[in-house]
């Protein structure tokens, strides 16, 4: 079990609610990758015609909402998307995004970290979802936060871990923090590598959503995350830059004979030229 | 007098000044919503005593798909 903020999860996996052809198809997904926790956003009232199927839908799945301000560009509309988000969903769980850039969707650091702080003052559990860079995750530990949200490469690129080094850093850095991978997976052999590499959890949507059959591929990522997981658990083998018989050696049949017949043949040839 | 409610501007008679009348004016989704008026939160328990003046930005929200 997955201790998450004092609460249990079977699951370590977080799943994005948007894209998907259908609320019927989004259902399913969920039910059948049994993801536990989802996010959710919070958009004007009448905004989108399926909003309200989607909410009449998930709220009656047996799953822990996590609300995000996605789409939020400074502090102060972050916070107050928080605040909302509070009420509706009725959690103090907030995944902060606070885009800082609209070509990559990049966060914000200096908001982020602005942002996180008032809202842990508030009482919030703050899911910040960062860049992988190590000063950023120290400053936003340094607050106080329980968990770090690094993407794995921009939102919905589907680039997968385009930093294993940052993302191996903030692992060996932070070993007793929750350390979820947000955004930019693409398949899931990504999930699974960044759960080899000691990663609590893997949040992500376009991959599942976009696919040709969400719910196919909710299960794919479910069933390679725990894997990846399994994997870590279990402890890898150091990799080598040589090769190394996984077979025993000793007993192999003929191995000797044939050696020593190569010996046999190759004495004969150097008696030979002595003899000449 | 003149208000946005989620980015449309509204005219309203000056006696539907609180939050809990333009709500019931304009509507909501059900009852999982929030409000900000001047990008700032108002608490479901304070609807009722929340006034609404001229130039105020309504913004109503529901819970809607997100990544």
């Amino acid at each position: 079990m997955w201790d998450l903020l004092g609460k249990k999860f079977k699951s370590r996996f977080l799943l994005g609610t948007s894209g998907y052809p259908s609320p019927e198809i989004l259902k399913k997904s969920v039910l059948d990758s049994e993801v536990e926790i989802v996010t959710m956003s919070l958009r004007r009232s009448g905004a989108m015609s399926e909003g309200t199927a989607f909410w009449e839908i998930l709220k009656e799945l047996p799953v822990h909402f996590l609300p995000n301000t996605a789409g939020c560009h400074s502090v102060k509309e972050a916070v107050t998307t928080a605040h909302m988000a509070r009420e509706v969903f009725n959690t103090n769980w907030i995944k902060l995004e606070i885009i800082g850039d609209d070509y990559n969707l990049q966060p914000d650091p200096f908001a982020l970290v602005e942002g996180t702080k008032i809202l842990l003052e508030e009482g919030f559990e703050v899911f910040p979802y960062m860049t992988d860079d190590l000063v950023l995750a120290e400053k936003l530990v340094d607050l106080g936060v329980r968990i770090l949200m690094p993407w794995a490469s921009p939102i919905g690129s589907g680039k997968g871990l385009i930093n294993e080094y940052a993302l191996k850093t903030l692992r060996n850095r932070f070993p007793d923090l929750n350390l979820i991978i947000d955004a930019g997976i693409g398949k899931p052999s990504e999930a699974a590598r960044a759960m080899e590499m000691g990663y609590d959890g893997v949040l992500l949507n376009t991959a599942v959503s976009q696919a040709l059959t969400p719910c196919l591929m909710a299960k794919a990522f479910s069933e390679t995350i725990k894997g990846g997981r399994k994997g870590f658990e279990a402890g890898l083998m150091e990799e080598r830059d040589f090769a190394t018989p996984s077979t025993p050696v000793v007993g192999t049949p003929f191995w000797h004979q044939e050696k020593n017949n190569e010996k046999h043949s190759s004495c004969e040839k150097k008696n030979d030229l002595f003899t000449s | 007098m003149k208000i946005t409610i989620n980015g449309k501007e509204k005219s309203i008679e000056e006696k539907f000044n609180t939050l809990s009348n333009i709500l019931s004016l304009f509507g909501k989704d059900g009852d999982y919503f929030a409000v900000a008026i001047n990008n700032n939160f108002i608490p479901k328990h304070q609807y009722e005593n929340q006034k609404i003046k001229e130039g105020d930005v309504i913004e109503i929200v529901t819970p809607h798909p997100g990544g």
